[in-house]
């Protein structure tokens, strides 16, 4: 019996191969790599104009991100009936200490709404109310609640999905702050 | 003899799991489920039809591998919507697209396109397949010589 060399490629093919499935399945199962999360978002790219009708009666008559061009602010989209909205209200609250910040309510109920600032507090600026979710796809949100800081041109400065809490808030929200001046 | 066999049987089931593998990549997926509404959908026939065709192309961000088109998601609702109003603006297919992947970038289609990221998805099913290919033709007159070699002695 010979032995050729040419048969080894098929057996170190089979291993590389074996190999690569284990370590994407191991590192998906360490939680190393959340596969929920799609990782591209409108950070970076100019937020898009967006016009809704207000949630309160204020002495404006209409919600416009256009208004806010030339200073930072933060945008929080949320909704009455989501739970993470909740648990990251105390973390907007302290966002809201050191810029604006702009709540769009998402396919809520008024009455619901309002019970929820009275209940969870009310840091937002002004409230905007995107009913059938249209505007939250213009800026690019996934899933509730998310989190945009815009920049005095109108970059987004930092898109983030999921709720805000002390993690985020010493990690991704104080280096967005202070990319824009602000000290946290 | 056996470690030739074992080295071709490999690159045999390497090479079928390739194939399945890029099968999957290349097929429009089936639609089984139709989640789209009557109310949802567009007085002319060849619209709505361009709208469930793009609805197909697009994975519902907020599901497990769902497309657009099978969900009944608000995401999935709201993007149908949004579709639907573009091709009555006159957007064409590839506006509503990049409209699309300017927010959620390639990973709402779901075919990847071609380029660097995703050169070693759709080139290593056949760079394995012309490799395997390879081998066994190579390795096959030797074999069928090996045989022929017992029979005379």
């Amino acid at each position: 019996m010979t032995f050729r060399p040419v048969f080894i490629i098929p057996v170190l093919v089979f291993f590389l191969f074996v190999g690569v499935s284990l370590w994407g399945l191991l590192a998906i199962t360490n939680g190393n790599r959340d596969t929920q999360s799609i990782g591209f978002s409108m950070q970076g790219q100019t937020i898009p104009s967006v016009t809704l009708p207000l949630l309160k009666v204020t002495d404006q008559d209409e919600f416009s991100l256009n208004n806010w061009q030339g200073q930072a602010y933060a945008i929080n989209v949320w909704a009455s009936w989501c739970p993470p909205c909740r648990a990251e209200a105390p973390a907007i609250e302290r966002l809201s200490d050191h810029l604006p910040v702009l709540g769009i309510n998402q396919r809520d109920e008024q009455e619901n709404a309002l019970d929820f600032l009275n209940t969870f507090g009310d840091p937002y600026t002004a409230i905007g109310v995107d009913r059938d979710g249209r505007a939250s796809i213009e800026i690019g949100v996934q899933a509730l609640p998310e989190t945009l800081i815009i920049g005095p041109d109108g970059t987004i400065i930092l898109h983030h999905r999921g709720p805000i809490f002390a993690n985020e808030m010493n990690g991704v929200i104080r280096d967005a702050l202070i990319t824009l001046g602000i000290t946290p | 003899m056996i470690c030739r066999l074992i080295s071709q049987a490999l690159m045999v089931l390497i090479m079928v799991m390739m194939v399945s593998l890029s099968g999957s990549l290349f097929s429009a997926l089936p639609t089984p489920a139709h989640a789209i509404l009557p109310e949802e959908q567009l007085t002319n026939p060849a619209d709505e039809a361009r709208a469930r065709a793009l609805a197909n192309e697009l994975r519902c961000l907020t599901c497990q591998n769902q497309t657009v088109d099978d969900s009944n998601s608000d995401f999935a609702i709201t993007i149908r919507s949004i579709i639907r109003e573009q091709i009555t603006n006159g957007e064409s297919d590839d506006d509503i697209l990049n409209y699309l992947r300017q927010r959620y970038g390639d990973y709402i289609l779901f075919s990847p396109p071609f380029n660097r990221m995703t050169m070693v998805l759709w080139l290593t099913p056949i760079i394995v397949l012309i490799l395997g290919l390879g081998i066994i033709i190579w390795t096959r007159p030797r074999l069928a010589s090996a045989i022929d070699d017992r029979k005379i002695k």
